[in-house]
């Protein structure tokens, strides 16, 4: 798997750069990968016209100047092409009742985002201007005040649970919701899930706290 | 070799000058070696608020740019001899020091002082950058507004992922008739919010102001609570458990609940 980060052809047309976003946590992380690799052989890049292929729906219009910027001066190159990737392999994460979980110990504060293709658990607060991006649960064990999206790629069964449920935005699926803006504050622990295409609240035992 | 702290808090105008300078002058009295730097390139106020303003001559720009040895550029102290301020410059900005230069300064003035306490300018750009790379543990000021608690989180973000992950937090400006009544968040509603260890509450003193126009740390003054607090916070940066002196008269137990269950259990 740690090889198909990035993979280099070659063909009749030119280089291709065919590069896997998921397997990094961020742009800069791919960056630096790519500049890794591509300096084993900085010689054979130059003047060579490069195509870059990957989702490009990661990549913002700054950090793809930033790309473009240090192909240039590094390695010399005279084109870069990028081609959108179409995003087949993206399949439903299945694992929310038995799949690969992320556990933090710590609170994320505000600033700070994290994007995981699995279940996340939080051992701490998400305060206010966090955000959690997660394919299956999210469950916070301690005030849940930020973003946060549950289920990314589609699964509409994914949860989000928390000893105090306060988000900002919640998003299930392709369900999103708002905090309501009266004052107040939850009690207990709740669960947030989709029920005939709403998303609900309530609390993490049904009948436990009524 | 002594310790750096860097005193910031994201938002501006919460009192991260009025800090350092406070705490600069207290940890002196206390006969510690103590330099403070004011990291606001461009916007210094450090020097004011001290009384040096007229002293400068050189600035650490002029350090960092080779104009003059680093000696020359600290400006000594009217009232204590081993507390020193290394001013920055007016006329440059943030972008003229990079993060290399800045903790070749520090470490160097780690060597020859006790104390390296640098004032943080506001906001999370390059300044902040600076102002934190060489830093070995943090000092945020708060205000008990959410505004302010705000920033301090993303700020204390910001410090974790740099590695630097000794931080403490002061209240600045609490009013104890507000909090009282609600209207202002009380000192656990902060601490329970950003998760981190309290090192000093300030109580609001109209006396700051006059001190700060006059250019002589509130410190000095022996009667000011806000003065008698920041003395306290220098006590505790040193090591010694100072009890918090609440602001109606009686004393707040120094360690919360759970600390004091964790000592108990310690001690079997």
């Amino acid at each position: 798997m740690v090889t198909d980060k990035i993979v280099i052809k070659g063909n009749k047309e030119g280089l291709n750069v065919v590069i896997n976003m998921n397997h990094f946590s961020d742009f800069d992380d791919m960056l630096e990968s790519l500049v890794n690799k591509l300096s084993q052989g900085k010689k054979f890049y130059r003047g060579s016209t490069l195509k870059i292929t990957t989702e490009l729906k990661y990549i913002n219009e700054k950090e793809s100047i930033k790309l473009k910027e240090i192909l240039f001066d590094e390695f010399l190159i005279s084109d870069c092409i990028f081609q959108d990737q179409e995003d087949s392999s993206v399949k439903l994460f299945t694992g929310i009742y038995e799949g690969k979980t992320k556990f933090l110990r710590k609170t994320i504060r505000s600033g700070q985002s994290i994007n995981y293709p699995g279940n996340i658990v939080i051992v701490g607060d998400v305060n206010p201007g966090a955000e959690i991006y997660a394919a299956g649960n999210i469950i916070v064990l301690g005030n849940l005040r930020g973003v946060v999206h549950a289920g990314t790629n589609g699964n509409e069964k994914a949860i989000i649970a928390a000893f105090k449920l306060e988000p900002q935005i919640l998003q299930i699926g392709n369900i999103v919701t708002r905090s309501p803006e009266d004052n107040h504050k939850p009690q207990y622990p709740e669960v947030a899930k989709i029920k005939n295409g709403n998303i609900i609240v309530e609390p993490y035992l049904e009948n436990k706290y009524i | 070799m002594g310790e750096a702290i860097v005193i910031t808090s994201g938002k501006g105008g919460v009192g991260k000058t009025t800090t350092t300078a406070n705490i600069g002058t207290a940890l002196a009295s206390m006969e510690k070696k103590v330099v403070v730097i004011d990291g606001d390139t461009g916007l210094r106020n450090l020097d004011v608020l001290m009384g040096l303003e007229n002293r400068v001559v050189f600035t650490l720009v002029d350090v960092i740019e080779k104009r003059c040895r680093l000696k020359q550029a600290l400006i000594k102290d009217k009232r204590f001899s081993n507390l020193y301020l290394m001013p920055t410059a007016q006329t440059r900005d943030k972008n003229d020091i990079n993060i290399k230069d800045m903790l070749l300064v520090v470490n160097e003035l780690k060597e020859e002082f006790d104390y390296v306490i640098i004032d943080c300018p506001a906001g999370i750009e390059q300044g902040f950058e600076n102002a934190i790379v060489g830093a070995d543990r943090a000092i945020i000021v708060v205000n008990p507004e959410l505004t302010s608690v705000r920033d301090a989180d993303r700020v204390i973000g910001k410090l974790d992922s740099k590695g630097l992950d000794r931080h403490e937090v002061i209240i600045n400006r609490i009013n104890y008739e507000m909090t009282k009544s609600g209207d202002m968040l009380s000192v656990d509603d902060i601490i329970e919010c950003l998760a981190i260890k309290l090192i000093g509450i300030v109580p609001d003193d109209r006396k700051v102001t006059i001190s700060t126009n006059k250019g002589e740390p509130i410190v000095l003054d022996e009667k000011s609570l806000a003065g008698l607090a920041f003395k306290n916070i220098a006590r505790r940066i040193t090591g010694e458990e100072v009890p918090y002196a609440t602001l109606d008269g009686s004393s707040r137990s120094e360690m919360g609940f759970f600390a004091s269950l964790k000592k108990m259990f310690k001690g079997i």
